[in-house]
């Protein structure tokens, strides 16, 4: 699995550097926005449908991250500033969340 | 007049006749990245007006050698600027208080630092025998010595919570004495260290619980218990991918999983998809164990194999993990368990001991503790 070496939050970013020296960098507003938790996300019923959640709702323009705390061997679960603190951010997904200035 | 775009925000310097001091600061990297103060966000003031440099710089965190860093870094690069003649640069530094209590609350009183290993025993299959592995593979785990000759120290963790029956496997009923006031010593047999629900709730109270009181408790059993030093703490899992196995996974430093199945096809796609959700969770799978593997006849030696043949190792293939090794169906294996006396101990010579041995060698070479 694809490990981070270090991580942290420098100024309002979180801040990677992962096992093979890339690096990622990403704003509290976009990690707000793509919080992988259900709350945000939603969560799919027998059916397959998606039930609740709240993506594309905001664009979180406002919203910072304040703190990190690493869950197990696997992710992060990152606290912002609109007291969202629910997404647990695991490596493989933020080893495939797309860099900020692209479209996602 | 210059702008300056600092933070997202325009910010108007007035009667500046000086170049951009964005563009020199954008040499500074921040330490151990190869990205920018300025990518970054940090700057929260500067300036650059008839050669005089003025930098201003807010970091966080709780390291508290950073602030001299960056400013040493930043002094450099404008030094070597030819347009700067002098320069001021101050680096505010906030440092992170909840970050440093919590670290200096681990190192105060980490139950965990102790440990060299923790393995877990899954399987999404229930009856297997999970907790008779577990019983006895710390059982054999504490007969191996170390490289001082010494026997390695074992605990087991019963996380079972619903079910608890390491107590029993393991000949313990005393209640575990409180050393503090968040503080419980586990009880020991055999040499071995057990902390369990078992202990806690007598025989005539069902543990009638939702999620969010078994993670309190798989918590308190890691951070409330004085494990002290132990090579190994085994932890027995309940069946299943639910809350215990999630909750474990994401509180303990886990370093593998052993997975535990019988031979049949019914436990062992149940347990191949059991032990799927461990590779997610960054915690890999130590191999397979076949539990009930076979009985044999005493007198003749004839080895019947009642839940059918190969399960165990064609879980380890599809899972792409060693196959650890099989133990057969024994009734002092059974025997051993209702009386708290492990088979390990009892009936040393027997094959299930000998098997239980094998793989616990395994194990141990597998993660070794040695330093």
């Amino acid at each position: 699995m694809d490990i981070p070496v270090r991580f942290e939050i420098i100024g309002d970013s979180l801040a990677l550097k992962w096992f093979d020296g890339t690096e990622d960098f990403w704003s509290g507003s976009f990690l707000r926005k793509h919080s992988p938790s259900a709350e945000q996300t939603g969560e799919m019923d027998i059916f397959g449908r998606i039930q609740g959640g709240t993506s594309g709702m905001d664009e979180y323009k406002e919203v910072k991250l304040i703190k990190l705390f690493p869950v197990g061997n696997y992710a992060l679960r990152l606290l912002f500033s609109d007291g969202h603190s629910t997404g647990i951010y695991s490596w493989s997904y933020l080893r495939n969340l797309p860099e900020e200035n692209t479209n996602f | 007049m210059i702008a300056i775009l600092v933070r997202g925000s325009l910010m108007i310097a007035l009667n500046m006749t000086a170049e951009d001091i964005l563009p020199i600061l954008q040499k500074v990297k921040y330490p151990g990245y190869t990205r920018d103060i300025v990518s970054f966000g940090l700057i929260s003031d500067a300036s650059l007006i008839q050669g005089h440099a003025k930098v201003k710089v807010e970091i966080g965190g709780s390291d508290s050698t950073l602030p001299n860093t960056l400013k040493h870094e930043i002094e450099t690069v404008l030094e070597a600027e030819p347009s700067v003649s002098s320069h001021e640069v101050r680096v505010i530094f906030k440092k992170d208080n909840d970050a440093q209590n919590s670290q200096e609350a681990d190192n105060g009183k980490n139950t965990l630092a102790g440990i060299k290993r923790i393995i877990a025993i899954a399987s999404g299959k229930g009856g297997v025998g999970k907790s008779t592995i577990t019983a006895n593979l710390a059982s054999a785990l504490s007969k191996i010595n170390n490289d001082q000759g010494e026997p390695l120290t074992i605990g087991v963790m019963d996380c079972d919570l619903y079910g608890p029956s390491i107590p029993l496997q393991l000949g313990i009923s005393e209640q575990p004495t409180a050393l503090e006031e968040n503080l419980l010593s586990p009880v020991e047999n055999h040499g071995i260290k057990v902390m369990s629900m078992g202990l806690l709730v007598d025989e005539e109270t069902p543990v009638v619980w939702r999620g969010p009181m078994v993670m309190k408790t798989i918590q308190q059993f890691a951070t409330n218990v004085d494990w002290g030093e132990l090579d190994y703490l085994l932890v027995d899992l309940p069946p299943g991918t639910g809350d215990a196995q999630l909750s474990l996974a994401q509180i303990l430093p886990l370093d593998g999983v052993v997975i535990v199945t019988t031979p049949q096809k019914a436990a062992v796609e149940v347990a191949r998809r059991g032990a799927m959700m461990f590779p997610k969770v960054n915690v890999p799978i130590l191999g397979i164990i076949e539990n009930m593997s076979f009985l044999q006849d005493q007198e003749t030696g004839e080895k019947r194999f009642l839940f059918g043949q190969g399960g165990g190792p064609l879980t380890a293939k599809n899972l792409e993990t060693v196959f650890l090794g099989e133990v057969p169906l024994d009734e002092e294996i059974r025997l051993g368990g209702d009386h708290g006396i492990p088979i390990i101990f009892g009936h040393p010579d027997s094959a299930a001991s000998a098997a239980f041995t094998e793989i616990a060698g395994e194990i141990s070479s597998l993660l070794p503790t040695g330093d």
